[in-house]
């Protein structure tokens, strides 16, 4: 006997929600889904009306998914948001070209305006360019630092007000983990907010996903036949990374409800007073805000144009060193240039 | 599997010994390498040991002079090496003795478990008598009697498992799948078994038989345990209960708690008192060996010869994947491995955290477990309980 949908009774279901356990028809899943994401947003007032909203889209699950999420509620809800597709080409062949296709197509699809930005146009440096320097490891560092500053890079290009990005609930879960694991207590403060940005002069970051499974993404993208493109980085495999993933997966298979656990915890603890925290700054070289005089990125640049790739991964002090020597062998150089140009 | 020839099989006590490298105190020959904080001989390695545990009681006086001070001993690894401390600290020729007095409480669990561990629980009690100090064998049945609520309440912390919810909002404010928890409640104490027909070795044996997942068993069983030592030794006329939970231990115990949705209670759980949870009904659970590690409280009772009694638990023989705890203890115990430092980097950072809802004491505690309650998720804002419960509500 065919299961019936637990919602309406009437159809037959076609899934068991992993977050609840019910099963649903198709139909009911979708409304289920989008009641959701729309609750979230009211919520967590994730948007006020008329402004310019970028979703940082890679062509992958989550931001396909999230483009056409916010496009239907956006007219279903009147939300009264200008939605805009922002891109990042971070220049590796076989994966991200074939998944800007995918973007490109979703952007006739959806009919929203897409800008692509590239790390070869901001950076000077493609990311196959930069593994070439750096080989296989550590390369998630620089491409992870860079795009954080790309999307905020475009988004002030663009001229919009939030950036809306698909990290769902098991990405956040995960990221809760990892930084237990790695007794980063700044991050864990932060990395549990559903809008990002105490600082005034930066655009926030919004994660309507927040509460979202994965596994029901993948579902809502596969019933919906939503085009998106699935392969892994072709230089992903992160290792420390990689132990937090399995690790969650394993709950999640003992008890799903563990995701939105971890994310619960993670909402309901404070630091203690008296802990130090690393101050936001602003990075001497370009402006972004940054925990040091220098913004990671930049240090990253440093490293790769001054054929030291490895600058910037290992301790800070090395940097610091690194830094104050090129400082003085600059400030030799300008004074020779300067006194060619005397001499002239 | 681990008799070969009617031979029984025992791993080796002895210490390993390696050579060519000195200690980092008095650079001698012969030593132990321990962790990540270098090589010990002998001598200083017992010097280390139990100064770390008189570290950890001082930086956090909570004991008085001529307190009296139960340590809740298992028979394990960990409060043995305890026991053992204690027993030398108390002796007339140590340096600085230790000012409180001590007893010992067993909680006899194996009624959860058919078993023929008869042997090794006189074993137990055989090692609690020659100490000296007074003991106690306490039934974990004996907590039915206790708080007869408690296991009501059971009953709804299995169905809505995964948070601490505070029963009385929930029921104020109405959710719709409590209407199924009330069913599960009558269900199993259905008004045929009122409280004086049954034993409190079948409520609690009920009570058990009813959670179907490990996960709930064993952390049904944690809180149940607290909550008996502590009410019993309050009983018994102690001031304190001494736990010996290791720092491995407890970063195990940091993430599963994270991963079941008590985070809101990890200092409570993982600090050196559990705070004010049991204030009114019970005396504080306090963990002095909480700054060791496994590795070194095995290590001590090697060199000390220490008497151990390995008795079953509900994790024994089951698989890594059985329960969130279990899978939690591999998933740690593989890191360390891999990187040593992580246990103490977990271990440190619950340190630096506390509940939000720590300041604000009248929101009052949760009826299951004592801690704080986190279920007040306000009208304002986005968060994941107030999510979980739209999401039920909408299906």
């Amino acid at each position: 006997m065919p299961i019936i949908c637990h919602v309406c009774n009437d159809k037959k279901a076609l899934l068991k929600r992993p977050k609840t356990g019910h099963a649903l028809c198709k139909e009911c899943f979708y409304w289920a889904f989008e009641s959701e994401i729309h609750h979230t947003i009211v919520t967590g007032k994730l948007f006020k009306e008329g402004e310019i909203v970028a979703i940082g889209a890679s062509g992958g699950k989550d931001s396909t998914v999230l483009a056409h999420t916010l496009k239907v509620l956006n007219e279903r809800y009147n939300y009264g948001l200008d939605l805009r597709l922002l891109s990042i080409d971070e220049g590796i062949t076989g994966y991200r070209d074939d998944s800007l296709e995918t973007v490109k197509r979703n952007q006739q699809e959806y009919d929203l305006p897409l800008t692509v930005l590239s790390y070869e146009t901001l950076y000077g440096w493609t990311m196959d360019a930069i593994v070439k320097k750096i080989g296989k490891k550590n390369n998630c560092t620089f491409c992870g630092v860079f795009r954080r500053q790309a999307l905020d890079r475009g988004a002030m290009m663009l001229g919009v007000n939030k950036i809306a990005t698909g990290h769902n609930a098991d990405d956040i879960a995960e990221t809760i983990l990892m930084n237990i694991l790695r007794g980063d207590i700044a991050r864990l403060k932060r990395c549990t907010a559903i809008i990002t940005g105490d600082d005034p002069s930066g655009i926030p970051r919004v994660k309507p996903f927040k509460y979202t499974y994965e596994k029901e993404i993948v579902a809502y993208a596969y019933f919906k036949k939503l085009d998106y493109f699935s392969t892994e980085c072709i230089y992903s495999p992160d290792a420390y990374r990689g132990h937090a993933r399995a690790y969650l997966k394993d709950l999640e298979s003992i008890r799903p409800s563990t995701i939105i656990d971890i994310i619960h915890s993670g909402e309901m603890l404070s630091v203690c007073q008296g802990v130090k925290l690393p101050s936001q700054l602003k990075c001497v070289r370009c402006g972004y805000i940054s925990s040091n005089e220098l913004c990671k990125a930049c240090i990253l640049l440093e490293g790769l144009n001054k054929g030291k790739p490895k600058l910037g991964i290992g301790k800070t002090s090395k940097v610091t060193q690194q830094l104050k020597l090129s400082k003085s062998e600059e400030a030799s150089c300008s004074g020779g240039c300067n006194k060619i140009k005397n001499d002239l | 599997m681990c008799q070969v020839n009617g031979e029984t099989f025992s791993p080796k006590l002895e210490p390993q010994i390696i050579h060519g490298k000195a200690c980092v105190k008095c650079e001698k020959d012969s030593v132990i390498v321990v962790g990540t904080n270098g090589t010990f001989c002998k001598d200083c390695f017992e010097v280390y040991f139990s100064h770390k545990f008189r570290a950890s009681m001082g930086r956090n006086p909570l004991v008085r002079h001529h307190d009296k001070v139960a340590l809740a001993y298992s028979g394990g690894n960990n409060s043995s090496a305890l026991l053992n401390l204690i027993k030398k600290g108390l002796d007339p020729a140590t340096v600085k003795k230790l000012k409180f007095t001590p007893g010992l409480i067993f909680v006899d669990e194996r009624i959860l478990y058919p078993s023929d561990d008869y042997e090794k629980v006189k074993e137990i009690e055989e090692i609690m008598r020659n100490t000296g100090f007074p003991y106690h064998i306490v039934k974990l049945e004996e907590v039915g009697a206790m708080c007869i609520y408690t296991l009501y309440i059971g009953i709804v912390y299995l169905i809505v498992n995964h948070i601490c919810f505070n029963v009385n909002v929930m029921f104020k404010k109405e959710i719709p799948f409590l209407n199924h928890v009330i069913f599960i409640i009558d269900q199993v104490f259905s008004t045929e078994d009122t409280d004086e027909k049954m034993t409190n070795a079948e409520k609690l044996e009920k009570l058990f038989n009813s959670i179907t997942t490990l996960t709930s068993k064993q952390e049904t069983l944690y809180r149940l345990r607290c909550y008996l030592l502590s009410r019993k030794a309050k009983e018994l006329g102690y001031d304190h209960v001494f736990m010996g939970e290791t720092s491995t231990r407890l970063a195990i115990n940091i993430l599963s708690n994270f991963s079941l949705g008590r985070g809101v209670h990890l200092p409570q759980d993982t600090g050196f008192s559990d705070g004010l949870r049991f204030e009114g009904v019970g005396v504080k659970l306090l963990r002095p060996m909480r700054e060791m590690s496994m590795k070194e409280i095995a290590v001590y009772n090697a060199l000390n010869k220490v008497p151990t009694v390995f008795l079953p638990n509900l994790a024994t023989s089951q698989s890594v994947t059985s329960s969130v705890q279990n899978l939690t203890e591999n998933f740690i115990l593989g890191l360390v491995a891999g990187f040593p430092s992580t246990e103490m980097t977990v271990f440190r950072t619950s340190n630096k955290l506390h509940g939000k809802n720590d300041e604000k004491k009248s929101r009052g505690c949760c009826r299951l477990c004592f801690g704080a309650i986190d279920t007040e998720c306000g009208t304002a804002q986005a968060t994941a309980l107030r999510h979980t419960l739209f999401s039920e509500a909408i299906n």
